[in-house]
This record gives structure tokens, C-alpha cells and sequence, in this order.
């Protein structure tokens, strides 16, 4: 319904700023600096995020901050700055949206005095390039979520169609899951939780993501799920396949802010499965609100 | 049955052409090889949680604190020490004393409190002396924790 109303509404926006070629650029650049801020706000006033900026491993780091640049370029494949058909369009968004979110993170991050001058190079450059990692694919959803296209799965072949769905349950796993993933509650739960609880968390966890791959069925947006398809169907496509992507998220997730070093196999499976939930919903929700 | 109705007529209306083409297709076989895949790693897991909870009996944590290595530093000594926790419930706050004693007798204290050592799991830090824990006998022990 929401999505009915505000499509002819960007389309207008649209319309007019292709006239001219700067206010486009304007209207864009300032629906990226939006969608950084949106999505990157409660990261940037996260004390864990701020610390693990100077303190997390620089290779994971790094492999970070490279990880998304082609999670950015297939991102803007389904939703970017325009539609894109030509490969150094996306290429072209990644790069601006990256910029969008280094510059959105560095400003905000600055105002909060968290940034100052008297900081070390390492620190500066760590604490704002952590940051960009979500601000920017918040610039890049800002075109979707703002300006009322929708990210769509590529509808080549049926092949690419599945892949790609099951890329924008990533990124949605992605995001939800980088939100709580650095705060020190993730791990205080799962040490709360006995095998038993996290057990009842993985089957309400699988039961809630079943029930947004039902509402999309429901809506009949969805080409692989045409009507009639039974529901073991959709449940061992979708939401199993969706639960475990939403685990590997989590799991890469916990690696990369030190979150599994030198513990033992069980507390990481149990602070992963405490982050699936978050990421499950995220990768669930992804197909309906990207 | 109702349920269904409302769901195609929904469906018809809301569908472009392109994707009314795709909606016949069956499931490609990558899709039940994914499903199949993902079922087997989560089944794993939760076998694996399930045998975890079955088989723990005493929920306390067994902690232990060894010394790594002893170095020099501008001010004084530093003791790295590993903390490990053997037991099967994770320890919260725990503190770690290290003392050196001369003859029997404690001449310098230090300690350090760890936020959380999991279950299994190892925690590392360092203490700090002014005297030459070498020279004396170095005494490293957790004296506490909570529930986490």
C-alpha cells in the first residue's frame, strides 16, 4: 500500500530531475547521505563500534572494508543510484556510495568529538573506515527506500532469479546483524542462555523468518512462489536456506569484531545463534522491505 | 480455501508480464540442493547444542590462571598471564591476584578484573610489578566471580 503511494511520487521526482542533469546528481547524492545516516546513525552511537575502530584486527578489518565493495556493486545491480544495465554504472555507484559513507561517518563521528585531531592516523582512519561499512549500503538503499524504487530481484533466469534473492537476504542478514553484532549484550545473552534456550531460539527464529516467506506468498509478489506451492516447498528453499545464510552472516559477523577468539566451539555457536535471530529477521524482512 | 482465492486474485492483479512468464517454472534443482545443504548444516548444529545440553552436569566454571611469559618493561615487569576456564558455565567479573612472596611473605600485590571467561574458553592479560617476579616466587590465582 505505502509502496503504491510513494512510487508515483518518486517517479515525479524523477521526472523533473531529469531535466537537469545537476539536480539529479543533487537529488541522489542527498538520498545517499539520508540512507547513510538512517542506517548508519545507531552505529555511530554504538561505544563498541567506536573502540573496536582502533582496536579490531586489521585484516579483518580490511577484508571488511574489501568485502563490500562487491556486496555494494551487486546491491546497486538490484537498487542503485539508477537502474544500471552496464557493469561500471554499478561500479561507478559503489564508489560514490562508499564515499557517501566515509564522509557521512567522518563528519558525524567529528561532531560527536569522538574523532579529533589529536588522535593517532591508525585510530581516525580505523574508527571512520569501520563506519563507512554500513553508512554506505544505507547510501545506496537511500535511492530505494527514499525515492520509492524497489530493489528487485534480477529476473534473468531462474537461476540468477534464486541467487539473487538469496543475495538480498544477505544483505538484509547483513545489516540487521552489524547493528548488534559489536555490542557487548550479544555475548552477555548467549552466556545467559542454556542449550535448552538456545534450542527454543533457533525453532522461534525459524518459525518468524517461515512467517515472512508466508506473507510474501500471501502478497503474491513473489515469481518463485507461486500459488499452491506447498509449504515444505517454500520452507526448505527459502526459510532454511535464508536461517543458514542468516547463521553464516552472524558467524562472519562475530569473527570480524573478535567475537570468537580463543573461545570454545560452544559459546560461538550459542552467541551465533543469539545473532541468527536478529539476522534471520533481517534476511526474512529483506525481500519484503528492499 | 478462501485464503487461496484472495491470494491468486491478489497475485493476478499485482504481476508485470515478465514476471507471470517466470511463475509456471519449476523450482530449479540449486534451489533444493541450497535448501538441502542449509537443512543439514542447521540440523547439525542444533544435534550438536542438543548433545551440549544433555550432557552438561556440573554448571559451574573451573578456572585456572597461568603464567605465559615474564618481560621486562620501562617501569617495572610485566606477567602475561592466560586465564582458562575448563568448566562448563561461563565466569563473569573474575578477578585475578598475582602476588609475589619473599620468604613466605607478600611483598607486592596486583590485580586485574575479566569481564567474562566462556565456557571452555581462555581469556589473556598482564599484570604489573614493580619488583622482578624471577627473583621471588610468583603466585597467580583467580580469588572470584558472578553468574554471568
Amino acid at each position: 500500500m505505502q509502496k503504491a503511494r510513494s512510487r508515483p511520487a518518486g517517479q515525479e521526482i524523477e521526472q523533473r530531475a531529469r531535466r537537469s542533469p545537476r539536480r539529479k546528481l543533487l537529488v541522489g547524492l542527498g538520498r545517499g547521505f539520508g540512507g547513510a545516516l538512517i542506517f548508519g546513525l545507531p552505529m555511530l552511537m554504538t561505544m563498541e563500534m567506536w573502540w573496536l575502530g582502533f582496536y579490531m584486527d586489521r585484516f579483518r578489518l580490511a577484508l571488511l572494508l574489501i568485502l563490500n565493495m562487491p556486496l555494494l556493486i551487486l546491491l546497486s545491480h538490484h537498487a542503485g543510484f539508477e537502474e544500471t544495465t552496464r557493469w561500471h554504472d554499478d561500479l561507478r555507484d559503489m564508489a560514490v556510495a562508499y564515499a557517501i559513507g566515509v564522509v557521512a561517518s567522518a563528519v558525524v563521528l567529528a561532531v560527536f568529538g569522538i574523532v579529533t585531531l589529536a588522535m593517532s592516523a591508525d585510530e581516525i582512519v580505523g574508527k571512520v573506515a569501520l563506519q563507512s561499512v554500513p553508512a554506505s549500503i544505507g547510501a545506496l538503499l537511500g535511492r530505494s527506500q527514499l525515492g520509492g524504487s524497489k530493489a528487485e530481484p534480477s529476473q534473468r533466469t531462474e537461476r540468477v532469479n534464486y541467487a539473487s534473492e538469496l543475495f538480498l537476504m544477505a544483505v538484509g542478514a547483513l545489516f540487521l546483524s552489524l547493528n548488534v553484532a559489536p555490542t557487548e549484550e550479544m555475548v552477555l545473552i548467549s552466556y545467559k542462555m542454556t542449550g535448552w534456550h538456545a534450542l527454543a531460539l533457533i525453532a522461534l527464529s525459524i518459525f518468524l523468518m517461515h512467517a515472512f516467506v508466508y506473507a510474501l506468498e500471501f502478497a503474491g509478489s513473489d515469481p518463485s512462489l507461486p500459488p499452491g506451492t506447498p509449504w515444505w516447498s517454500a520452507f526448505l528453499r527459502f526459510t532454511i536456506t535464508g536461517y543458514a545464510i542468516a547463521m553464516l552472516i552472524s558467524l562472519y559477523a562475530l569473527w570480524t569484531f573478535g567475537r570468537t577468539d580463543d573461545a570454545a566451539l560452544m559459546p560461538v555457536l550459542m552467541s551465533m545463534v543469539v545473532l541468527a535471530f536478529p539476522a534471520a529477521i533481517g534476511a526474512a524482512a529483506a525481500r519484503l522491505i528492499l | 480455501m478462501g485464503q487461496k482465492r484472495q491470494r491468486s486474485a491478489k497475485s493476478g492483479a499485482a504481476q508485470t508480464p515478465k514476471r507471470e512468464e517466470s511463475r509456471n517454472k519449476k523450482p530449479h534443482t540449486l534451489e533444493w540442493v541450497a535448501g538441502g545443504l542449509s537443512a543439514a548444516v542447521i540440523l547439525a548444529m542444533v544435534g550438536f547444542i542438543l548433545y551440549h545440553a544433555l550432557n552438561t552436569t556440573a554448571i559451574k566454571p573451573d578456572l585456572r590462571v597461568l603464567v605465559e611469559q615474564v618481560e621486562v618493561t620501562d617501569d617495572g615487569f610485566r606477567v602475561d598471564f592466560r586465564a582458562v576456564n575448563r568448566g562448563d558455565a561461563t565466569a563473569a567479573g573474575v578477578e585475578i591476584e598475582g602476588r609475589i612472596e619473599r620468604d613466605g611473605e607478600t611483598i607486592e600485590t596486583s590485580r586485574i578484573t575479566i569481564d567474562y571467561i566462556p565456557a571452555h574458553s581462555r581469556q589473556r592479560g598482564g599484570l604489573l610489578f614493580s619488583q622482578d617476579p624471577d627473583r621471588y616466587r610468583l603466585r597467580l590465582a583467580a580469588k572470584g566471580y558472578t553468574d554471568p
